[in-house]
């Protein structure tokens, strides 16, 4: 089976969307043994500090891991090739570590890191590709296709490569975003998430998938259970974000906070003590997701491996 | 005159209706801090009580230790005399607490591996912290 590809993506910043890429890879890799791929295209490295920790991000730069080198390919004319950038293990849970040391391997992680030397390296080829009368529009279709390109050899490898995308259109988002078969759009119950997440639908609907709607799942992130927030996530249901599956409402939690700062490279934990009192909202997310690839891209339902 | 209140009695009356202790209490530190900021003297010698050592009993300091800020602030010997000074559950206690280590990590170590980590761990998230 070729690997999908989903783009967790918002125009605003700060809705969760490493939060949610991270609950997603542990969960799906935990629950349903799937073999995940995180590619973080934001230059804040914010899932992959998640994963691996600050340090284990600089180690992975400094071994020559790290998508902002994908980057570096095309800047030098190579032909793209992303397999030699992963780190390949950016497995926290303590279940999926102890299966791996038994050669019972159910459910992995692996990495396409992100560094703040993203962010350089895209202003530098922005700077050059518009010298040249390059458009953003031109530039982001050329990245697409040597990140489709580099990302070939790897589809048989994964059952779900998750693309981490920076809050804005830059062209690496877009690029990211071309290639995305389904979308997770993570938004908060307030009205400028809400604002966010329209024009952010707006602009794709417009510009790369005019059946956005019917590709994507929305989750509400760090719910408060307020009337307000329970009004705003009713109009972001009904109105915002009418015709889009909605996974669960991810409370706001301590545990998660907790849960995404990983306390060494070499720490591991068990899912329940990673996740402690959000473990069945993360489960949950886990099975959404799932029944919603079912119903949009794949012929079955993998089977549940752990409770 | 028998029944006016006096100046006094008055200012009580008139205080009286901050039944709210979060209220009263913000209205201290307000006075507080306008006095601080046009008092450097006074200022200075609320600064200094500040900063008189504090000792807790070990369990309470368990609780209230910040590791990455210790690491961060002191030396290896004052970090790890700290902790030497806990019992082996509150250094574990301290590990989780301040997030430096799962029950998986610590199963089993003993107290100078303990303390390893927890100085090994806490300067990383320091070294993290600093700009």
């Amino acid at each position: 089976m070729s690997a999908t590809i989903a783009a967790i993506a918002n125009l605003k910043g700060g809705v969760g969307k490493s939060t949610t890429t991270v609950m997603l890879a542990d969960s799906l890799a935990y629950f349903f043994g799937l073999n995940i791929l995180v590619i973080d295209l934001d230059a804040q490295a914010n899932s992959s500090q998640m994963l691996l920790t600050e340090q284990g991000v600089h180690a992975a730069s400094e071994q020559g891991k790290g998508a902002h080198h994908l980057l570096g390919q095309f800047l030098d004319g190579q032909k793209a090739a992303a397999a030699p950038f992963i780190t390949p293990n950016a497995v926290s849970i303590e279940e999926l570590r102890a299966a791996e040391m038994k050669s019972e391997r159910l459910g992995w992680i692996s990495a396409l890191t992100a560094h703040p030397q993203l962010r350089m390296d895209e202003m530098s080829l922005e700077e050059e590709w518009y010298s040249r009368t390059g458009t953003p529009t031109t530039l982001s279709e050329s990245l697409a296709r040597h990140f489709e390109n580099g990302f070939a050899d790897l589809l048989p490898l994964y059952d779900v490569i998750l693309l981490d995308c920076p809050p804005h259109l830059s062209p690496l988002s877009r690029a990211g975003l071309a290639l995305a078969d389904v979308f997770v759009l993570p938004t908060l119950a307030d009205s400028v998430s809400g604002w966010g997440t329209k024009q952010f639908i707006t602009w794709v609907q417009d510009n790369l998938r005019a059946d956005l709607k019917d590709r994507s799942f929305s989750v509400i992130t760090r719910f408060r259970n307020t009337g307000y927030a329970r009004q705003m996530r009713t109009e972001l249901q009904n109105i915002t974000l009418k015709d889009v599956w909605f996974g669960p409402t991810m409370p706001e939690s301590i545990d998660v906070l907790r849960a995404m700062e990983r306390p060494a490279q070499d720490s591991y934990d068990t899912f329940r003590g990673k996740y402690g009192k959000m473990k069945n909202d993360v489960r949950r997310l886990a099975d959404e997701f799932i029944e919603f690839l079912v119903s949009r891209r794949w012929e079955t339902s993998p089977q549940r491996v752990r409770d | 005159m028998g029944n006016q209140p006096t100046t006094c009695e008055r200012l009580a009356v008139t205080d009286a209706r901050d039944t709210d202790a979060v209220v009263a209490l913000d209205r201290f530190f307000d006075e507080l801090r306008m006095e601080v900021r046009s008092n450097p003297e006074l200022a200075h010698r609320l600064v200094k009580a500040l900063g008189a050592t504090v000792s807790f009993e070990s369990a309470m300091a368990a609780k209230l230790l910040n590791t990455r800020e210790l690491a961060g602030t002191t030396d290896e010997t004052t970090f790890r005399s700290t902790l030497d000074a806990l019992s082996l559950a509150e250094i574990k206690s301290v590990l989780k607490s301040n997030n430096l280590a799962s029950p998986v990590d610590i199963k089993g170590l003993k107290k100078p591996e303990l303390i390893d980590m927890a100085y090994r761990r806490a300067l990383a998230k320091a070294n993290e912290r600093r700009g």
